[in-house]
């Protein structure tokens, strides 16, 4: 070896020694977000949950980098590689496609737990589920593959409509074959679709300005985390325009929507916070196979459909795992 | 308490042995602590090793027997998960449920969704096996599909069993699916499929705890995994019908299931396996726990054990060692007593108060000292006595030996072993005053004393008589046995204020020769061991005196011998002389009678020649002679004649030695007849003295006479006594004369003794001068023939020697001489009265 690798060594060693006070340093988990932490709040929660079921508490034995991209989303891919180059024990990137696509993109051997609404096989993140190889592994919620189920429950909601509005990002890679899925569902039941696109917050007050109020009984929302982490205002916005709306999230109910139908995000930011603890305590992402959600849960808003004028049937009720009086 | 005597029993208390067997020696308390630990040790231990021997195939077997039921309620458990399932579906089963109308049957399927989670689609199948009516939870809702499933398991073995419930299938390779198939009722039934998501059984599978890291597995009948705790391994599509466990149940299907077993889980630990299959659908649940749990109670048994008997030791222990001092303490100051006793600390006492036999023993052990004590206090006087007594008899015997050493040193000085014998009594006796009375005769002498003042001394050896005054002696020599006068208020002869008096006899064959008389002023009887040492000392005593007395004897009777042996010597000189002189005799008697006439001759002419000197003379005056030559012829004369007188003279001095030597010769001269003897001794002192007077007219000298008129006659030849008478008187007169001569003392009278005495039938004649006596060396010659002491001319040297041979030889008498020089000198003629014992012997 010659003298200059070892001073290197050394000083790599020397940057890599841990700051003032002695304390063994934590290992890091980088969280990749694609929003802001208000947002991410209670998927945090969960992740915390999951981790500390793994037995990790931040702080204690565990450091958390944040890196929140406050829905640039271009700014995902940046984020991720200087995660990478912190060279943290492992990335987590919960939150949709893009935000674990912009840390596969950074990295190949530091482990990735991923938290996403699609199929990540489909989407490319990884193999298989059963066994993902590489340094990829994580969770999907199903949120989007029950997109069409969406368009059913409005359906049945709304008989009489023969169109729906569909809210689509056009950014999200998820988002041609949600499109599709739902073009054949709609053929299916005999309906039309109005694609309307929205990628960012300017958008919106477009998005409902713009919803084809006497075709369109009501708008469906496809699974993207850029509209589920901005819940609250998508349903205030649809209460102001009175728009009968579903989406993926049960935020959007919860603060006054009509409906939501979609994986349980709970369960699957605390299964990507268990893998992150277990590739934390030394298990291989690739050993780890990809988690489903087993819950895809039903959430109505009866007052809000109270306030539409909408008579929800009792098949919906039935099927709804919350209801909101 | 005396060193002396306690040092035997110190060393009987400690052997030569002792340090090395105390190396060895292992402290009581010790043996206690350990026979207590190791008894309560072996109890716990036989204790621990039968309750471990008892329980632990018990315990083990209700480990097993645990596991067993575990196994068995987990199958249970998922059984009644699967039931559960069939039950929900039982919902959609009744006969005439295929007319209700198509929506209420969704909205059936969709409760039944709502009611069965885990149920993922479920679908109505009519009689003739289409597919009317699906739903589903992630898909929109299919009604009147129409698809033929008339010849698929799930509806024909649903219809033909009632319930068919299918393999397990992974959806996409990872999660574990089956359907359940359950047909209707009635005739020509329906039957409804449902997709059931097996992961839910998670939740029944992760819920079965089997201790703390115990857990259950469900297998499919081809050995996949179906539920685990670790969801992951379900979702990966783990094949367990390799491992050894599932390998050997599904080896055996339907056979019995086997006793648990201990393999090694997915992780390679040791585990405890337990299984029971699941009829219903032909799984196997497995449940494991690492065996270090599943025997925990075994091992909890074990530690318990252990903790027993550990504490049981650490009780022991503490329990023995407190037993042990509590035992061990007082026996060690028992020890400690002893051991002080062995010392030779009998005063020391043990005190213990611990009420039991320890203490009872201490209580001995006192009392046994206390008696040692009394004991030893007894022997130790007695030794002291005795070693009193041997001293005082060491004493004795040294004092004794001093005494025979003293005696056989001087066996004559009797004076000296006395002294000896008073003061080694005094000494040893410890007494005052010793006194020696010996008897002397009739009365008692003071032999040695001790004690008595010199001044005393001196006066009863000047009074011997005082010696036998002592009130003790007398009694003594009237017992001939040892008196005491113990007191002295008692007899009233006590005196010199003596307390106690004891006389010791000295016995020569039973008679007192003495007394051994001690004396001291405390009143009180001797010890007989005084006594009888007294008694050895007058034993001693009377062996000095009759060595004295020997040795006096002794002395006396050499001195006899050698004065018997000078006689003898003397009287064989004198025979000598006697001889010497008879021969001699013969020869002058010749030579005299041959000088005779020559010297008649001699002297005849010599006076002739005188007178005719005369004749010269008056013839030359009457002749005419000058003056001158007349004068000359006149001193011519005169020296002829002065010449002519000395011839004369000493012609008859010739002459008259030869008359002596003639008579000397001479034997029986004269006759031999009856004389008076004081008659001769007075005739012989006139001669002599007269005969002195003539010779020195100035001689002046007391004559004595001390005659025994009883002396008598006695047949003699008294012209030869005479002769000696005259001799002998002659020459005492010669030795005044000389003594005045040389010039005598003053107030010196020249006395001269003339003795006789009637013996019987001897008389003894003594002449006797105070002259000048006679030196020793003279005396010793004075007999001999021709020895004179007077100047030349005066003596013949034949006087003494002739008076011997008279006195001697011609009367059988004796001639003793008795001289002092310058004092005495006196003859002792004895003679016998019988006359001359020898007949005359010629001349």
């Amino acid at each position: 070896m010659r003298r200059r690798d070892v001073l290197l060594v050394l000083g790599g060693a020397a940057l890599w020694a841990p700051p003032a006070g002695g304390q063994p340093a934590l290992p890091v988990i980088g969280y990749l977000g694609s929003e802001a932490p208000g947002p991410y709040a209670s998927r945090l929660v969960a992740f915390r949950r999951g981790l500390a079921e793994a037995g990790y508490v931040e702080g204690r034995n565990v450091a958390i980098e944040f890196r929140w991209a406050a829905g640039q989303y271009g700014r995902l891919p940046a984020l991720a590689a200087d995660l990478a180059e912190r060279r943290v024990a492992v990335i987590v990137a919960p939150g949709g496609a893009e935000v674990v696509l912009a840390a596969k993109a950074a990295t190949t051997d530091i482990p990735i737990v991923f938290e996403l609404g699609g199929d990540p096989v489909a989407l490319g993140v990884v193999g298989s589920l059963a066994r993902p190889g590489g340094n990829l592994t994580g969770v999907s919620s199903l949120s989007v593959g029950v997109t069409p189920k969406r368009l059913e429950f409005m359906h049945t909601l709304l008989p009489a409509a023969t169109a729906f509005a569909v809210a689509v990002n056009p950014t999200s890679p998820t988002a041609p074959a949600q499109v599709s899925d739902l073009r054949a569902a709609a053929d299916r039941f005999g309906l039309r679709l109005h694609l309307l696109h929205a990628s960012n917050e300017q958008d919106f007050e477009a998005l409902f300005a713009s919803f084809p109020r006497r075709e369109a009984g009501g708008m469906l929302f496809t699974s993207d985390p850029y509209f589920a982490y901005r819940s609250q205002s998508l349903a205030a916005l649809a209460a102001r325009h009175r728009v009968p709306a579903i989406t993926q999230s049960r935020d959007f109910p919860n603060a006054g929507g009509l409906m939501s139908y979609g994986g349980d995000f709970d369960q699957s930011h605390r299964d990507a916070g268990l893998y992150a603890g277990r590739i934390l305590a030394g298990e291989k992402p690739a050993n780890l196979p990809v988690q489903q959600v087993t819950k895809v849960e039903l959430f109505i808003n009866l007052r809000a459909a109270g306030s539409l004028g909408i008579t929800v049937p009792h098949s919906v009720i039935s099927s709804a795992d919350v209801v909101i009086e | 308490m005396s060193g002396a005597a306690a040092t035997p029993l110190r060393a009987t208390a400690s052997g030569p042995s002792e340090p090395a067997s105390r190396l060895r020696r292992v402290p009581l308390s010790v043996k206690l602590a350990v026979a207590l630990v190791g008894l309560v040790t072996l109890v716990l231990l036989v204790n621990g090793v039968v309750n471990l021997w008892l329980n632990y195939d018990e315990a083990k077997r209700t480990a097993v027997r645990l596991q067993q039921e575990k196994a068995h309620a987990a199958a249970e458990r998922v059984d009644a998960f699967i039931a559960e399932i069939e039950n929900q579906i039982g919902w959609t089963t009744r006969a005439e449920w295929r007319r209700v109308p198509p929506e209420q049957q969704r909205y059936d399927f969709i409760r039944l969704l709502r009611q069965a989670p885990a149920i993922t689609e479920a679908s109505y199948l009519d009689a003739a096996g289409r597919e009317q009516l699906k739903v589903s939870r992630l898909e929109p809702d299919v009604i009147g599909s129409g698809r033929d499933f008339s010849g698929d398991p799930r509806f024909v073995r649903a219809v033909a069993d009632k319930v068919w419930l299918g393999p397990v299938t992974f959806r996409r390779g990872s999660e574990p699916y089956m359907t359940v198939a359950v047909a209707h009722a009635g005739k020509h039934p329906g039957v409804t499929v449902a997709e059931v998501n097996l992961k839910l059984i998670w939740d029944v599978v992760s819920a079965i705890h089997v201790g703390d890291k115990g857990y259950a597995f469900v297998v499919s009948d081809t050995g996949r995994l179906i539920a685990h705790p670790d969801l992951t391994l379900v979702l990966r599509d783990t094949d367990l019908s390799r491992t050894p466990q599932v390998r050997h149940v599904l080896a055996s299907p339907g056979g019995p299931e086997t006793e648990p077993e201990i393999t090694l889980d997915l992780d390679g630990r040791r585990v405890l396996t337990a299984h029971a299959r699941i009829e219903r659908v032909g799984w196997i649940v497995f449940v494991q726990s690492p065996v270090a749990e599943a025997m925990a109670p075994v091992y909890t048994a074990l530690y318990q054990a252990l903790t027993l008997l550990g504490l049981g030791l650490l009780l022991a222990t503490v329990a023995g060692t407190l037993l042990a001092r509590r035992m061990v303490v007082p026996i060690r100051r028992l020890q400690e007593g002893a051991e002080r006793l062995g010392g030779g600390d009998l005063t020391q006492r043990i005190s213990i108060r611990t009420g039991d036999e320890i203490e009872t023993l201490a209580d001995r052990f006192n009392q046994m000292a206390g008696r040692i004590q009394d004991s030893y206090e007894t022997l130790e006087a007695k030794v002291g006595e005795r070693t009193h007594d041997l001293n005082e008899a060491l004493r004795q015997q040294t004092a004794t030996a001093e005494v025979l050493k003293v005696i056989s040193r001087s066996a004559f000085d009797l004076e000296a072993v006395l002294s000896t014998l008073t003061r080694s009594a005094a000494e040893l006796c410890g007494v005052e005053r010793v006194v020696i009375v010996l008897r002397d005769g009739d009365g008692y002498r003071l032999g040695a004393a001790t004690g008595l003042a010199p001044e005393s001394e001196r006066f009863v050896r000047a009074h011997p008589d005082l010696a036998g005054r002592d009130a003790v002696v007398p009694r003594v020599v009237r017992s001939g046995a040892v008196e005491q006068i113990p007191d002295p208020a008692g007899p009233p002869e006590a005196q010199h204020g003596a307390g106690a008096v004891l006389g010791v006899p000295l016995l020569r064959n039973g008679a007192v020769e003495g007394v051994f008389v001690l004396t001291r002023p405390e009143p009180g009887a001797f010890p007989a061991r005084q006594v009888e040492l007294v008694q050895t000392f007058a034993d001693q005593a009377v062996i000095a005196v009759e060595n004295a007395r020997l040795f006096g004897e002794v002395q006396a009777r050499t001195g006899e011998l050698t004065a018997s042996l000078t006689d003898l010597r003397a009287a064989q000189s004198r025979l000598v002389q006697s001889e010497k002189l008879a021969s001699l005799g013969q020869l002058t008697a010749g030579i005299a009678h041959e000088i005779k006439n020559p010297l008649n001759f001699v002297n005849n002419f010599s006076a002739l020649s005188a007178e005719l000197l005369d004749e010269l003379r008056e013839a030359l005056d009457a002749g005419a002679l000058d003056g001158r030559a007349r004068e000359e012829v006149e001193e011519l004369i005169g020296l002829l004649q002065g010449n002519l007188a000395k011839v004369v003279q000493h012609g008859k001095r010739a002459d008259s030695i030869v008359k002596n030597m003639l008579l000397h010769s001479r034997e029986g001269s004269g006759e031999r007849r009856e004389a008076d003897l004081n008659a001769l001794v007075e005739e012989s002192l006139a001669l002599a003295y007269h005969g002195a007077r003539a010779e020195r007219p100035g001689f002046n000298v007391t004559l004595v006479r001390d005659l025994d008129p009883s002396a008598g006659t006695l047949a003699l030849y008294p012209q030869e006594i005479t002769r000696v008478l005259l001799n002998l008187i002659t020459n005492g007169f010669y030795a005044l004369r000389k003594r005045e001569a040389e010039g005598g003392e003053p107030g010196f009278a020249p006395t001269l003794i003339a003795a006789t005495r009637n013996l019987g039938d001897k008389v003894e004649i003594r002449i006797r001068d105070n002259g000048t006596g006679i030196p020793d060396e003279v005396k010793a010659k004075m007999f001999n023939p021709f020895f004179t002491t007077k100047p030349a001319g005066e003596g013949t040297g034949l006087g003494l020697s002739l008076s011997h041979d008279i006195v001697v030889k011609q009367h059988g008498g004796t001639l003793d001489v008795a001289t002092a020089p310058g004092a005495f000198t006196e003859f002792t003629i004895v003679l016998p009265r019988g006359g001359a014992a020898a007949p005359g012997r010629a001349p």
